[in-house]
């Protein structure tokens, strides 16, 4: 009997008997039969259309799997299962070992389960099991619509562009920690810019409780299951295949905009990546052009918009890429995909900030040893001798980070380098600086902090970037009959939360290096004191960010001790006068910096100029430079905020 | 109320419909707190007065929760049925005159009830508790009657001098148990992907025009090159296009379809009075479930009770 001919269609899949399954991509006609080109997991072969062991597979094995022959089908037990949908989750095998060795419970509570676990019967994503696991998240009305739409209509794919500082981590976090919860997700890989990387892994380690791991070596790809890493990094040759031949089921990308030219390697690898789930996040999705918006579409899903040539017919102005047209359609195909809350929509008020800078001048002993130590500084960054620049490279630059923050943090590395022999060369100086340090009696900024601190009525946070300069402080505001705490990331967990608790409770000043910028939610506290300057501004924000929070009620005071004529002046003059950085909305910052925000550039960049400057003239220009280089990226900044609102109103 | 009493909570009355509660240490643990005030009237709970316990209240989802975390691996026992004639049922299995047998054994036999909450996601969504039962016996799977199996079993034995049943295999009877579960969930995924149809082709669809687009885009662009250099990486681009169809094909299939997950909530070991009868000084004889009323023999073949089957 002849066997019926099939006629096949482009899109069709097949399955041959030793290539397996394949789509059919191309058909070229012939007079008997056609000529198919067929993409097989092994390449693309081209057979002809009655070629004998070649098939159509069946319509409904699309989606509903084959059933292996019954000798093949015993499941991998009991972790496993032969679905590919199925997941078993839980710890079965507790449960069954304690079967097993008899120990059992009372029947009466086994019967209350039963009818617990029957009252408790939901259907889907019908409520969030992630807000009883979570923990100082403020549970707010747009952020639990959000992680709906995504679980429920977006099925894990989409763009949240929520405006900066409405949370667009936390609803991406509520997501991920919704659908590890049920089970669904199990790997996890989240790609966010370098300088983000420690922040991501700190809230969600403390308001997600789960545990990634910052990776980036080689063995860690395969050994953990939560993983955070730079952009950069992932896409680096070395990292790139590895990645690409693993599968997770979730993958987040912060900051996305940085995926918006299809042509660069990081759009390439994340459209390469294997995974389930896409979450994009960023505030600003469209910079330039609206093809920057169907780049990070067509990542979540391809062909939604159609191909780049269709959408720029149907939806963009010609001549002018940056205006849409038939905006009701797009809209429409937007809202499948993206999710964008505006502060206007969510009527949350963020509270104000005023900003207070305390300009004073150094003690003639402390101006000596600044100046002093700032040469030393210097010779050491002028020095030829490339391993002697190495040796010193890191040294100096906290010594000089030291010195300007307090003169016991700068005696403590003193103390310490002019003894040890990785530094003989140099210790007579080191010995003479630490003489000059020995001579200081009078602290100019403590005496201004003593200043302002009766100002402020309420509790206050002094930041410093040191730890001997946090023991100071604590112990000198403590003389003068103020009640402190101290925090700093040696501190067991357990101690930082009693700090905090006590803080909260009865302690006026909590005294606290960077960690205390770290994941712990202060907004019970309105007063700021930055003691010594980070000359990172992503760790200035950090300090702020604290405080200034989604849940703050009043006013936000933030006090800036500005030393004259030292780094950290020159460092605030940009800040505060170039960009006005103390008035930006939290997550603002990184965006401005741009390229400055990766690898602690900005730091580097203001060492550089500072340690290499031959002239005094020479210092002004080049800080000059640098101050205009962050204006102008925050007019670009202003610019892009402006071009999404007008796409995507206000 | 009851997961109140079982945790050695101590209730009083403390105002109208308000209720004060000293809670029982492990559940005063577990929430935090020695006790808690509650009514089941919204009115009482919006005064503050109380906390409202009524479904989908927050203390209402944690006696919940409580509840599902304790009595996940229990035991009971059945009691022979009343009425039912064992020796009747062997002779008839075996075929022979019920004068000839005697009584060879009594013990229990273990009948493992695994209660599974299974979700799926998918659109529609649903949610279900799955008892499945494994006779350890018999070493085969057994849905009949679980409810009211569960329901009729007591925390102590009955005092007819049924031996204890011997261990049963665990990882045996979960395997069987995991395979029904599995056959289970793909029967229903049919039904669900038949729902869920017309949405998913329409996906499937988007993406295979965006694909086909695509391509005849660069064929036209191909076919207007004139240079080789520029028609080889025509069709390079092509090439890739089309491994990329096939992988994105399987990824929306994949993220489409609906997804489950299983999870073990707990399991009973209900303990079943088994009767073997027998001729006397053969050995050999035939089991009598007296619960459900089902008898067969060592080496194989089942038979069911006429009257009835205990559930």
């Amino acid at each position: 009997m002849e066997q019926e001919r099939y006629v096949y269609e482009v899109g069709d899949k097949v399955v041959h008997t030793d290539f397996g399954e394949g789509l059919v991509v191309e058909i070229r006609e012939r007079p008997f039969y056609d000529v198919l080109e067929v993409v097989f997991a092994g390449g693309v072969k081209r057979l002809t259309s009655i070629h004998p062991l070649l098939r159509p597979k069946p319509m409904t094995a699309e989606i509903i799997p084959l059933r292996p022959p019954r000798a093949k089908r015993r499941s991998p037990l009991p972790n496993g299962t032969r679905l590919s949908y199925l997941v078993l989750d839980g710890a079965p095998a507790l449960l069954l070992d304690r079967v097993a060795k008899g120990r059992i419970e009372e029947w009466e509570d086994y019967r209350l389960l039963l009818e617990a676990e029957e009252i408790s019967a939901e259907r889907g994503f019908e409520s969030l099991l992630c807000l009883d696991h979570v923990k100082g998240v403020d549970r707010l009305g747009y952020q639990r619509d959000a992680c709906y739409r995504v679980l429920r209509e977006m099925r894990g794919r989409g763009l949240l562009a929520d405006e900066v500082g409405l949370g667009k981590t936390i609803e991406a976090g509520m997501v991920l920690k919704e659908y590890m919860l049920r089970g669904l997700v199990r790997r996890v890989l989240v790609l966010v810019p370098a300088s983000l990387t420690n922040q991501w892994r700190e809230e969600l380690a403390t308001k997600f409780l789960l545990d990634f791991v910052i990776a980036g070596r080689r063995g860690d790809w395969s050994k953990h299951d939560l993983l955070i890493c730079s952009l950069d990094t992932a896409k680096t040759a070395r990292n790139h295949r590895r990645l690409l031949e693993e599968h997770f089921d979730l993958v987040i990308v912060d900051e996305a905009h940085r995926l918006r030219n299809h042509q660069t390697l990081a759009w390439k690898f994340v459209s390469a990546l294997n995974s389930k789930y896409l979450l994009l996040l960023t505030a600003t999705p469209v910079q330039n052009d609206l093809r920057e918006l169907y780049n990070l579409i067509n990542l979540l899903r391809p062909g939604a918009l159609g191909t780049y040539r269709a959408f720029r017919r149907k939806y963009m102005v010609r001549g002018d890429k940056r205006l849409p047209k038939n905006t009701a359609e797009l809209s429409n195909l937007l809202k499948q995909v993206m999710i964008r809350t505006t502060r206007a929509k969510t009527n949350i008020k963020f509270p104000k900030r005023t900003v207070n800078i305390v300009p004073f001048a150094l003690t003639d002993e402390e101006r000596v040893l600044y100046d002093a130590v700032t040469d030393f500084v210097r010779d050491r960054f002028a020095d030829n001798d490339r391993t002697q620049f190495l040796k010193w490279h890191f040294v100096s630059m906290v010594l000089q980070k030291e010195i300007g923050s307090s003169t016991p943090a700068a005696q403590h590395t003193l103390r310490r380098a002019r003894s040890d022999p990785r530094y003989k060369n140099h210790w007579a100086e080191l010995e003479r600086l630490y003489g000059l340090g020995q001579n200081v009696t009078h602290h100019a900024k403590l005496e201004g902090l003593l200043r302002i601190l009766p100002q402020v009525d309420d509790k206050a946070i002094v930041f410093t970037q040191f730890k001997s300069t946090m023991e100071f402080l604590s112990a000198r505001l403590r003389e003068e009959g103020y009640t402190t705490v101290v925090f700093h990331g040696g501190m067991p967990t357990a101690d930082k939360d009693n700090a905090i608790q006590e803080f909260r409770k009865k302690v006026r000043i909590l005294v606290s290096t960077e960690a205390g910028g770290e994941g712990r939610n202060l907004h019970f506290c309105r007063t700021v004191v930055n003691y010594d300057l980070p000359w990172n501004p992503m760790k200035v924000e950090q300090r702020i960010g604290r405080v200034h929070r989604l849940g703050q009620t009043g006013d936000i005071h933030i006090y800036n001790m500005s030393t004259e004529n030292t780094v950290e002046s020159h460092v605030l003059e940009i800040l505060h006068r170039k960009i006005d950085m103390f008035q930006l909305v939290i997550g603002e910052m990184d965006m401005i910096l741009g390229d400055y925000a990766e690898k602690k550039s900005f730091e580097a960049a203001v060492f550089h100029i500072w340690a290499g400057a031959k002239t005094r003239r020479e210092l002004e220009r080049r800080f000059q430079d640098l101050g205009d280089q962050l204006a102008l990226n925050r007019r670009r900044y202003e610019s892009i905020k402006r071009l999404d609102e007008e796409i995507f109103g206000g | 109320m009851e997961i109140l009493e079982r945790s050695g909570s101590k209730l009083e009355t403390a105002g109208e419909g308000v209720f004060a509660c000293a809670l029982g240490d492990e559940l005063a643990r577990f929430l935090g707190r020695p006790m808690v005030t509650f009514t089941f009237q919204r009115r009482a709970a919006m005064n503050g007065r109380a906390d409202l316990a009524a479904p989908g209240s927050w203390l209402h989802d944690q006696l919940l929760r409580f509840a599902r975390d304790r009595g996940r691996v229990a035991r009971a026992y059945l009691g022979p049925r009343p009425g039912l004639d064992a020796k009747q049922l062997a002779a008839e299995r075996l075929s022979v005159s019920a004068e000839d047998l005697a009584s060879l054994e009594r013990r229990y036999g273990s009948l493992l009830v695994f209660t599974f909450r299974i979700f799926y996601y998918s659109d529609p969504a649903a949610e279900v508790l799955l008892h499945l039962g494994y006779d350890a016996e018999r070493r085969r799977i057994s849905r009949r009657g679980l409810p009211r199996l569960l329901a009729d079993a007591q925390p102590v034995a009955n005092p007819n001098g049924y031996h204890p049943a011997p261990a049963p295999d665990v990882g045996a009877a979960f395997s069987a148990v995991w395979t029904a579960v599995e056959d289970e969930v793909e029967l229903r995924v049919r039904g669900l992907e038949e729902a869920g149809r017309t949405a998913y082709e329409a996906r499937i669809h988007v993406v295979e025009n965006y694909y086909r687009q695509l391509l005849a885009e660069e064929k036209r662009l191909m076919e207007s090159r004139a240079s080789r250099k520029g028609h080889d990486e025509s069709k390079g681009r092509i090439d890739l296009l089309k491994v990329e169809w096939e992988r994105r094909m399987k990824e929306e299939a994949d993220r489409l379809r609906p997804q489950v997950v299983a999870r073990l909530c707990a399991v009973a070991v209900l303990q079943v009075p088994l009767e073997k009868w027998g001729k006397v000084g053969t050995g050999t004889g035939a089991w009598v479930d007296t619960v459900r009323g089902e008898s067969w023999t060592e080496n194989g073949g089942d038979h069911c009770a006429k009257e009835g089957n205990g559930g």
